[in-house]
């Protein structure tokens, strides 16, 4: 059995304010819909939706066999911008949770947490959807970055606690931080090191450590148009792009359980002609779609 | 070898923190308890007090962790004028041994409140929800069940 999940920033609403053209919503949903229907994504995570934008969706790309679950609730002052979608014959929804850091007047959105069952197992699995604040609001490095890191990494504790060891846990979004920056290295814990997991399975890993750089290696006489990261900054001074997208792994799916990540399917997917729009100035679409599959191991006989 | 003199020192002056930490706590509930008791003619009163609950997540069954009682705190309502008001859950709550952060669970939100400004906007914004407004206003016109006639 395999599972693969997917986490894309859609640029549509951000902060829930609609501001998508009808052109800008037939691109989103076709990268939606290329996603569910050729690349087979189980489970796909959005940012900055409304759910009127996903119900526009599943009307429009007739899509069957999936549940929506609404993650853009407005809880209090703040405003979360994440849904997601996922196949019922694979997972069942058990619980959704939000949780947000109050520091002072302010409050910022860590993660919203949802529970599945995974049929004919005995597993739970916890995936935790993000979207931190932009760097213009929140800036790198600063206090705000690195509690974001802590409390994320404080909720990953505490479901281990319910299980006396690691959970199967699964964290994705648009961190809007890369994998070097301490709020996800130092804080979260999430690093590129799978021998250290092994001594300590409480750190998480992050895939997306090798994704830092240009997709295809430079090979003389050979195409090597690629782009370096997930998310397009056109202003960008010493680089335009930027891993801020990612999918991050608890060490139950390294070798401690029946379920594995296989790390060859984890890619940024610059689906091409979608990469035109994103680099293209004055376009609504800055980020590209990421993907990480995980497999279950078949009892033999 | 190592400084266990500054380590003691430090011990002492974490605990010394933690203690005004939840000495702060205290006092913002204490604040909010009189406050309601002062508006309602002590017909509101807030507590935080302890409840037990089953071992399961969304209807299933959690992992069987033996010697581990699944306790609870919340934050609750009642009618102070009443011995035996009922008590009505608001929300979740739960302390870290430093006092802060305080965790508050209300309306699939785990609020994790950093400092004492934090906890009092949370917990002012709990009151001003229509569904929290209906519980409070319920428990003010609570009235005590009449035995029925001849049962004594």
């Amino acid at each position: 059995m395999r599972i693969s999940f997917s986490w894309w920033n859609t640029s549509l609403s951000p902060l829930g304010r609609r501001r998508a053209t009808g052109e800008q919503k037939a691109i989103a949903f076709e990268v939606i819909k290329y996603l569910v229907t050729q690349v087979g994504v189980d489970c796909l995570a959005l940012g900055e939706v409304t759910v009127e934008d996903v119900e526009e969706m599943i009307t429009s790309t007739g899509l069957n066999g999936y549940e929506f679950v609404d993650g853009t609730l407005n809880s209090g002052r703040l405003q979360f911008d994440t849904g997601l979608l996922y196949r019922k014959e694979k997972l069942q929804l058990v619980n959704l949770t939000s949780l947000v850091s109050a520091r002072g007047s302010r409050s910022m959105k860590v993660a919203n947490i949802i529970d599945f069952f995974v049929p004919n197992t005995e597993r739970l699995f916890h995936v935790f959807v993000s979207h931190w604040p932009s760097r213009i609001w929140c800036k790198q490095n600063s206090a705000d970055r690195h509690l974001l890191g802590v409390r994320l990494r404080d909720a990953v504790l505490e479901l281990n606690k319910l299980y006396d060891g690691p959970a199967h846990t699964i964290l994705l979004g648009d961190f809007n931080d890369e994998p070097f920056d301490s709020s996800l290295s130092e804080q979260l814990l999430a690093v590129r090191d799978r021998n250290l997991i092994q001594k300590d399975p409480t750190l998480l890993y992050n895939p997306f450590w090798r994704h830092l750089g240009e997709a295809i290696p430079q090979e003389p006489g050979i195409p090597c148009r690629s782009y370096s990261g997930s998310c397009f900054h056109k202003s960008g001074i010493e680089t335009k792009w930027r891993t801020f997208d990612q999918i991050i792994f608890s060490s139950t799916f390294l070798g401690s359980s029946e379920w594995h990540l296989n790390e060859k399917y984890t890619q940024i997917l610059q689906l091409h002609p979608f990469d035109t729009f994103v680099i293209k100035p004055n376009e609504i679409f800055d980020h590209f779609p990421v993907i990480s599959v995980i497999e279950r191991e078949e009892a033999n006989g | 070898m190592a400084n266990f003199t500054e380590a003691f020192k430090k011990g002492l002056e974490a605990a010394q923190t933690a203690d005004r930490a939840r000495k702060e706590i205290d006092k913002v509930f204490k604040d909010l308890n009189y406050q309601l008791l002062t508006e309602t003619g002590n017909k509101i009163g807030i507590n935080r007090k302890e409840f037990v609950e089953p071992n399961v997540m969304g209807g299933m069954k959690l992992p069987a962790i033996p010697g581990r009682e699944n306790k609870y705190w919340a934050i609750v309502a009642f009618n102070p004028s009443f011995k035996n008001s009922p008590v009505k859950i608001l929300a979740r709550w739960s302390m870290d041994r430093a006092g802060y952060p305080c965790k508050i669970s209300w309306k699939n939100t785990l609020y994790r409140c950093e400092d004492k400004e934090a906890l009092e906007n949370i917990l002012a914004e709990i009151l001003q929800d229509p569904l929290v407004g209906e519980t409070l206003y319920s428990l003010m016109k609570w009235e005590k069940p009449q035995p029925e006639k001849g049962s004594e």
